[in-house]
């Protein structure tokens, strides 16, 4: 008994529409967008649950599962339930200031710290100027100068007043002080040389050595200066720290108070206390220098002046002020900078300069607390980023400095920011081959990323998924804004999800693709007089579209065959010869082509030759294919005598390679047939590949190879006679086409499910294989035995041949 | 108010130079009001004879007050210092008066300096002096020469430390004496100049009630005419105190008569000392 066409319901499986209770998908709502992936949900929660480090999470999976979304909505849960993580500022270190410190502060203490620091500055400078400027200052420090400068002064005009008793004269000279003898009289005339000399002896011995003893003194006097002038600036810097100190102490004081309860601000609130005191003089100057009108640049001034907003100012790179809960951060550009964060400069003066107000904060810090999203791939092509990464991850800190700088390159001197505690979890999301390659190639990935959440690119049908499928579109709908779904389109979707999966009994988890299918609807829907919900039809003809604008190769395939530049026959029956079965995968566009396959045999040695092997344009899988069918041959035909025959086996037509054993069924089949020489019929197409003990076992793609036959039959005309072989195990992947459950509907098409290649040769030769006797016999009018008798004819004239030949030779 | 009567037109500055800080702001200041009042500028280098005369004698020494240690004194090389001195000054003088575009002379004279400055500020209409020479052992008091001729001169004397700075408040001293007349005319001459700068008044009086009197009497004589007066009450006319209107009000010249209590030997010496202000003396 020939195997019998399966009816038309075998080949899709419906979603039926009476299971739902909606008209829409309207108003149908439920948790995430993402379905089907318990393994990963599972493992996504294992790893936020973990809290030891080293438990980051790997997202595995294809592009366009929505990978992301899921791990976002579910760290975004989590991270809700989380305390909101600390403000981290960046201030100046006064004692170096290349190295600026970290100051934490709680969430939302850092943006209000930031400017009760500037306000303070401003109060700070005012107060400043107005201590300085007051009456009572300019007092005191007139006070302090007098009382230096009076002792010398004091002395030199008692030295004066002394000396001109004696009739002595203290003069400036152009270089320093004299002293000379003076006239009688009021005017203090000095003495020329020749009064001089008019002196008597003793008088002249007199003078001089007044002189000599009013020149010591003088000198004594003179020594003491630079010890004055010296004590001099040191009382005024005494005086100065005491004024601002008391100017400054009280703004400092109400700062501290409300920050009492924070150690770090109170301890950098200290230093800035000392370090505006012990600067004061600096911004003396500075007022000075503005005061006499030079008027540097003021921007400049505020820049770089000692007593600068710049130098005070709180650089707030983690704000949570208006956060609740952890951060969840996607890091869209995960290169290095983003990630660790950088030092910007800025150039003045043609060099580039810098301060802690320049520290930037990446990724790692806006997530520090939280949650981090990166994208494996992204990270993985960014220079240094990956290194940068696990840097963090693994010193659990984020230190801010260049690549250059972590690789020892480059050691020019710049901010070497105190490094921030890290404490985040990070989430990879990738393509498994990467998951794989970290793994075998990266020691420390298996340390950093403990938790892999694997993502599956199918859920299965059965059990009331058709239903949580069908929630899960009305959210994608709802997400994206589009129409509503009625609930046939819903049906539609489902079932092109099944044909997505490559199986009826399962459902794509491909997220993109079905987003992708209903925005494309939602379009068509407009077009459709404004529809206010998706349809079926709008589905069908989004799928239509999306065919119509892929299948420009497959239309060019199709017309060479049907005008025969490809040679397919689709009926009548030729020996050695049958259609085989062909998927081309164009992106993510699949379609199936008919090939032709012919058989020859001739006398030989038992040989399989696979011509495209030979030279080279058949896959090992394909060459496998072969070998073993050339198995199954030897151990069904040729157990008692050799197999006498050598047979060559070739696609006909095909400049490209050939992978996979889909074809090695119609291999078989066309190598029998010619064996047996006997005909196959044409308008049969086979797929399927054969184990040595003549099974059929299933292939991939049987909907696109059943298709890719069928409409070639159906341009050429539907004969009712034409129809596909294929193996009954992908009987439950069928989601064929209307167009070709329809075709069968009517009788003009059918689909065979064959277990064995028995009943395939049967569908094919329409003659029985015939079942093998005990005596290892086959019954007379089957393929089988005329196979049998082919080979044995076979072996005999080779015997004869050999015979002949050995005995030419024993004539020689 | 606007134009200066004939009694304070000033044709002839004549500003006292030994070529130290003071000196120069003397004459840069000399220039910007030589430039104003387009007034020809005389600098005048003196070398002290009596200094001369020390250094002829065979056994006195100088004592240099940077090395402590005294070396031999000799007419020659003191020469040699006072041209060296006298070049320095008369190139800053001459460079500074081609810049204020201003017809000048400079003159270097031998005697006894006091004498020589009064002599010259006799032919002149307006005396500019630094406060201090480069001798004087303290440079924020008024120095010994400065002193004995503000008390000789019969001219306005500007005694100043650093410049003249007319883009700011010009401000006048005034007790309603014939001087403070003056030098209110005279300071509001120079404020007008600067159509910016404010001119403020500093009204002073035994009591309240004749200050305002004073303000008064100023508001309707000059109330009409540029510039602006602003008024500052001032009842305690101390030098500490007209220093710290000075500052306050970042004044850039501070006219008075000479006979104010403030502008007196000690009390202008308080006044230098404590504001950068330059302060014009008038008679």
């Amino acid at each position: 008994m020939p195997v019998p066409p399966l009816p038309p319901e075998a080949l899709y499986r419906r979603c039926d529409p009476a299971q739902f209770d909606f008209e829409t998908t309207e108003g149908l709502d439920g948790e995430p967008v993402v379905i089907g992936q318990p393994r990963a949900v599972e493992a996504v929660h294992f790893g936020i649950g973990m809290r030891h480090a080293g438990y980051n999470i790997f997202a595995v999976g294809p592009a366009g599962l929505g990978r992301r979304a899921l791990v976002r909505h579910f760290l975004t849960r989590e991270a809700e339930r989380r305390p909101t993580p600390q403000d981290w500022c960046y201030v100046n270190n006064f004692d170096e200031a290349r190295r600026p410190r970290a100051l934490p502060l709680p969430a939302g203490r850092g943006s209000a710290f930031r400017d009760d620091m500037a306000r303070l500055i401003d109060e700070a400078r005012a107060a400043l100027e107005a201590a300085f400027e007051s009456e009572d200052y300019q007092m005191r420090r007139q006070a302090t100068e007098e009382e230096a400068r009076e002792e010398e002064e004091k002395a030199l005009k008692d030295l004066q007043a002394r000396a001109r008793q004696k009739r002595i004269a203290l003069l400036r000279a152009p270089a320093g002080f004299a002293f000379a003898p003076m006239k009688e009289g009021n005017d203090g005339e000095v003495l020329s040389p020749q009064e001089f000399q008019e002196l008597p002896e003793e008088e002249r011995t007199r003078i001089q050595e007044i002189i000599e003893q009013f020149q010591e003194e003088l000198i004594r006097i003179l020594r003491r200066a630079p010890r004055r002038m010296r004590e001099l600036r040191e009382r005024l810097r005494a005086l100065n720290r005491e004024v601002a100190r008391y100017a400054v102490s009280d703004l400092i004081e109400t700062l501290r108070a409300r920050y009492a309860d924070l150690e770090a601000v109170r301890a950098y609130l200290d230093a800035v206390e000392k370090d505006l005191i012990d600067h004061v003089d600096a911004f003396l100057q500075a007022r000075q220098t503005s005061d006499e009108g030079a008027q540097p640049d003021d921007s400049a001034a505020e820049e770089a002046g000692p007593l600068s907003m710049r130098r005070y100012r709180v650089n707030v790179i983690v704000d949570h002020g208006s956060s609740e809960g952890a951060p969840v951060i996607y890091e869209d550009n995960p290169h290095y900078k983003n990630l660790v964060g950088h030092i910007e400069h800025l150039a003045r003066m043609g060099t580039l300069v810098t301060d802690f107000n320049l520290i930037e904060a990446g990724a790692l810090h806006r997530a520090n607390g939280g949650y981090l999203i990166v994208e494996a791939r992204k990270v993985l092509s960014q220079p240094f980023a990956w290194e940068g990464l696990k840097r963090a991850l693994f010193a659990r800190k984020i230190r801010i400095e260049t690549p250059g700088e972590a690789s020892g390159l480059i050691s020019t001197v710049t901010l070497e920011p105190e490094p921030i505690p890290l404490e985040v979890k990070v989430v990879l999301v990738g393509e498994p081959e990467l998951y794989y390659l970290l793994q075998a190639y990266d020691p420390d990935f298996p340390e950093l990323f403990k938790v892999m959440a694997d993502f599956e690119t199918e859920m299965d049908r059965t059990g009331g998924r058709e239903r949580r499928y069908a929630e899960m579109l009305a959210r994608l709908a709802h997400r994206e804004g589009l129409r509503p779904l009625a609930r046939d389109a819903v049906c539609r979707v489902i079932e092109r999800g099944a044909r997505l999966a490559g199986d009826a009994e399962k459902l794509t988890t491909h997220l993109r693709s079905l987003t992708d299918l209903l925005r494309e609807a939602d379009y068509w829907a407009g077009q459709d007089d404004g529809s206010a919900v998706i349809r079926a039809s709008h589905i069908q003809r989004a799928l239509d579209a999306q065919e119509r604008r892929a299948d420009r190769l497959r239309t060019r395939m199709q017309e060479q065959i049907l005008r025969d530049t490809i040679y397919v026959s689709t009926d009548g029956a030729v020996t050695g010869q049958v259609n085989g079965l062909s998927v081309l995968q164009l992106g993510s566009f699949a379609f199936g082509k008919p090939s032709r396959i012919t058989a020859r045999v001739r006398l030989g040695s038992g040989e399989v030759v696979d011509i495209e092997r030979e030279v080279d344009l058949s896959g090992p899988i394909h060459s496998k294919g072969v070998l073993i069918l050339a198995g199954f041959l030897g151990g069904r035909y040729a157990r008692s005598r050799p197999l006498s025959l050598t047979a060559s086996l070739v696609f006909e037509q095909s400049y490209g390679g050939i992978e996979g054993d889909s074809a090695s069924c119609a291999e078989l089949y066309a190598l029998l047939s010619a064996v047996a020489e006997l005909p196959l019929r044409q308008g049969l197409a086979v797929t399927g590949s054969v184990n040595q003990r003549g099974e059929v076992q299933p292939i991939g793609g049987v909907n696109e190879k059943i298709e890719g036959f069928f409409d070639v039959c159906r341009a050429r005309g539907l004969t009712g006679e034409q129809g596909v072989l294929i193996p009954a195990s992908n009987v439950k992947h069928l989601m064929l086409a209307p167009r070709v459950v329809e075709a069968v509907r009517d009788g003009r098409f059918h689909v065979y499910p064959v277990h064995t290649v028995d009943e395939g040769i049967e569908l094919l030769t329409g003659m029985p294989a015939g079942e093998r006797r005990p005596d290892g016999t086959y019954p007379e009018g089957t393929v089988n035995r005329r196979v049998i008798d082919r080979l044995a004819e076979m072996a005999e004239r080779r015997q004869a041949f050999l015979r002949a030949d050995a005995s030419t030779e024993d004539e020689l | 108010m606007t134009e200066p009567a004939h009694d304070l037109l000033i044709r002839r500055i004549l500003v006292a130079l030994d070529a130290s800080a003071h000196s120069r702001a003397a004459l840069e200041a000399a220039a910007v009001l030589a430039a104003r009042l387009d007034a020809e500028l005389t600098g005048l280098f003196v070398t002290d004879r009596a200094v001369l005369r020390a250094a002829a004698l065979p056994f006195t020494r100088v004592i240099d007050p940077l090395a402590c240690a005294p070396r031999p004194f000799e007419s020659a090389g003191v020469r040699r210092e006072f041209r060296v001195l006298a070049e320095r000054a008369r190139r800053m003088f001459e460079a500074v008066a081609a810049r204020a575009e201003t017809s000048a002379t400079f003159r270097i004279v031998e005697g006894e300096v006091t004498a020589e400055l009064l002599a010259a500020a006799a032919e002149a209409d307006l005396l500019a002096l630094g406060q201090s020479g480069h001798t004087e052992a303290s440079r924020r008091k008024l120095g010994a020469t400065a002193r004995a001729v503000i008390a000789r001169v019969d001219v306005p004397v500007l005694v100043l430390r650093r410049g003249v700075r007319l883009d700011r408040p010009v401000l006048a001293l005034y007790d309603a004496s014939p001087a403070a007349e003056r030098a209110l005319r005279m300071a509001a001459f120079l404020a007008r100049q600067d159509a910016d700068s404010p001119l403020v008044v500093l009204v002073t009086g035994p009591d309240a009630a004749t200050i305002f009197a004073r303000q008064r009497a100023l508001i309707e004589r000059y109330g009409e005419e540029p510039p602006e007066l602003h008024f500052r009450p001032l009842s305690d006319p101390s030098p500490a105190r007209v220093a710290h209107v000075a500052r306050e009000e970042r004044a850039g010249l501070l006219a008075g008569p000479a006979g104010a209590e403030a502008l007196r030997a000690d009390g202008l010496s308080t006044l230098l000392a404590s504001t950068e202000c330059p302060i014009l003396l008038v008679r």
